[in-house]
């Protein structure tokens, strides 16, 4: 006889929890519930909640992976991969129980949006993921009643300190900008270096070297430079090809990082999860954005009938 | 080397200082040039003259690469029984305009010549004339020569050529103005036998395109292992963030001698 297992659909749901008291007696019964239930867990916060949800689970910490927030999720454009990957490592379709915390107080208000963004497009990204029981956590004590009031519209359930699941009245199920591409961004400071490119020969190399002139006296460490110059000669070239042959790069200094804005007269159009989604060998489009996020701290892209600007930020501590 | 000029006048100014310096280096001097281009009236020195179009090897009167490596390895053998060090050839590679189909295919010409020209020890000089060939054909050109002369307007912006059986450098920066260059050059070192080694602590910059067509070196010769020498860490960060140190495992990267492990990420 053939034993049946059900695989339940993506869950993708927000814990409203006040406190690290009220956080970790929540998710640490759900981390149990799994692990009795012989699911695979991921766990991505930030390191003392890592640390306070490892000394109350004890021996049965080994048998969870944890992931720093505020590292791997440093930019939120890495988390969907990260997800992906943890999803198709499992051995068999067995259910994978996650924990994340994209939204934190800490985060600035440009984190902020793309967070939120994140959020939004976990729900387009696994959609058609079957067995993914993703709990939010988010900090309703710490955290301002509008963040709070957008996980209700990104989040289909929302659960209560205890484990008590109700659906969100306000849930978006059709989000009108998953990626959040046609908010607007704060104007550059007026003190931002400007230069503009264009598809000759050479151009390229010019851009290169202003970026990483900047960078070096900006102070960033020798990798931060190198991939802050890679990550912009991306956008440029996308720039020449797509935003109609030119562009205007700025530079400024903006709490401890690096920005470097590219603007053009390009449509970004397509997929929103654009630069989210591993480029196979064999792709030869969407390598440069998938790059882009994986070397910056912040990546901001905005794109609608006035053209596309692109925001990457490096801070001065990257590593 | 590669010599890319403007005018017959430059050329054959170019050309006698070249041989002059092989004749004083004891190297015996030929000019590679087809007979439908005009030679110098008089010859300042002893200049053995070699029209391509006439080589009749192996009796098959068909010009081929291979033909024309053979002449070189016949010739550089007669210098030394003759006592010369070696020898020299400065080849007007306007003949190669009357072939067509080796045209199409300089760069994988001049990349085979390499190792020809490293075998022998011969020092070989190709002139290529701004007005006779294209610009992406010289471009092309320029790029698989490790030294270039002259001002070509078209310059590649990177250069590839072999140092040993397998063994290939590169130099410069690839990005979007060049990759398909430095893709089709790349291609070219395949036809040349197995790459095993690309070393690349003289490019400075590679972009994600230019990552790519280096992974598809390794791919091409999926079942032989590959490595990319001197790799810098932003190089190594990139292979690693496209997951081809895992799905590419027949291609290794090695540090720059010197870059501890801790550095190297």
């Amino acid at each position: 006889m053939t034993k049946t297992v059900q695989v339940p659909p993506f869950q993708h749901e927000a814990l409203l929890y006040d406190g690290i008291g009220q956080f970790v007696d929540s998710i640490v019964p759900f981390i149990r519930e799994g692990l009795e239930a012989r699911e695979q867990v991921l766990v991505v916060v930030a390191p003392a909640k890592i640390e306070a949800l490892q000394g109350e689970l004890g021996s049965d910490a080994g048998r969870v992976s944890f992931a720093d927030m505020t590292s791997l999720g440093r930019n939120p454009a890495r988390l969907i991969p990260a997800w992906r990957r943890f999803i198709d490592s499992r051995p068999s379709l067995g259910v994978i129980r996650g924990v994340g915390e994209p939204i934190y107080p800490d985060r600035s208000p440009a984190e902020l949006v793309e967070a939120q963004a994140h959020e939004t497009l976990l729900n387009v990204a696994f959609d058609a993921t079957p067995g993914l029981k993703l709990w939010c956590p988010y900090d309703v004590g710490a955290l301002p009643p509008e963040v709070v009031a957008e996980a209700r519209r990104s989040h289909p359930i929302v659960v209560a300190p205890g484990g008590g699941e109700s659906p969100s009245d306000t849930y978006l199920h059709e989000h009108p900008s998953p990626d959040r591409r046609d908010q607007p961004l704060p104007p550059p400071p007026s003190h931002a270096k400007e230069f503009t490119f264009a598809s000759e020969p050479g151009e390229l190399g010019i851009v290169r070297g202003i970026v990483w002139q900047y960078a070096v006296r900006a102070g960033l460490s020798r990798l931060g430079v190198d991939s802050l110059t890679v990550a912009v000669n991306e956008i440029a070239t996308n720039s020449q090809r797509h935003g109609g042959g030119r562009g205007l790069l700025r530079l400024w200094t903006q709490d401890g990082s690096v920005v470097c804005e590219v603007s053009d007269a390009g449509l970004i159009t397509g997929s929103p999860l654009l630069g989210r989604t591993f480029p196979p060998m064999e792709q030869r489009r969407g390598r440069g954005l998938w790059l882009v996020n994986q070397l910056c701290d912040l990546v901001q892209i905005r794109s609608g009938p006035g053209g596309t600007v692109i925001r990457l930020h490096l801070r001065g501590d990257h590593d | 080397m590669c010599c890319v000029v403007g005018s017959s006048d430059q050329f054959e100014m170019w050309a006698q200082r070249c041989l002059h310096e092989g004749a004083l280096a004891g190297q015996k001097l030929f000019r590679v040039v087809s007979r439908t281009h005009a030679l110098p009236a008089q010859p300042a020195r002893e200049v053995t003259i070699i029209d391509p179009a006439g080589l009749p090897f192996n009796g098959s009167k068909t010009l081929t690469v291979e033909n024309i490596f053979a002449m070189y390895r016949h010739e550089a053998a007669k210098a030394r029984e003759e006592g010369f060090t070696g020898m020299r050839v400065l080849a007007d590679m306007r003949w190669t305009l009357a072939f067509p189909a080796l045209l199409s295919q300089l760069a994988a010409f001049e990349l085979r010549l390499d190792e020809v020209v490293a075998e022998l020890g011969a020092t070989v000089v190709c002139v290529y004339g701004e007005s006779n060939h294209a610009r992406r054909d010289l471009a092309e050109v320029v790029a698989v020569h490790p030294l270039t002369s002259g001002m070509p307007a078209a310059d590649p912006g990177f250069r590839i050529w072999n140092l040993d059986r397998g063994t290939w450098e590169i130099a410069g920066e690839v990005d979007e103005s060049n990759v398909d260059l430095f893709g089709r050059a790349l291609t070219a070192t395949l036809a040349n036998g197995p790459v095993r080694r690309l070393r690349c602590g003289a490019l400075r910059f590679v972009s994600a395109a230019g990552i790519r067509a280096l992974s598809e070196v390794g791919q091409a010769q999926r079942s032989r292992t590959m490595v990319i020498q001197d790799a810098s860490p932003m190089l190594r960060r990139c292979w690693a963030i496209f997951e081809l140190d895992e799905n590419l495992s027949q291609v290794g990267l090695e540090p720059a001698a010197g870059v501890s492990k801790e550095v190297a990420g």
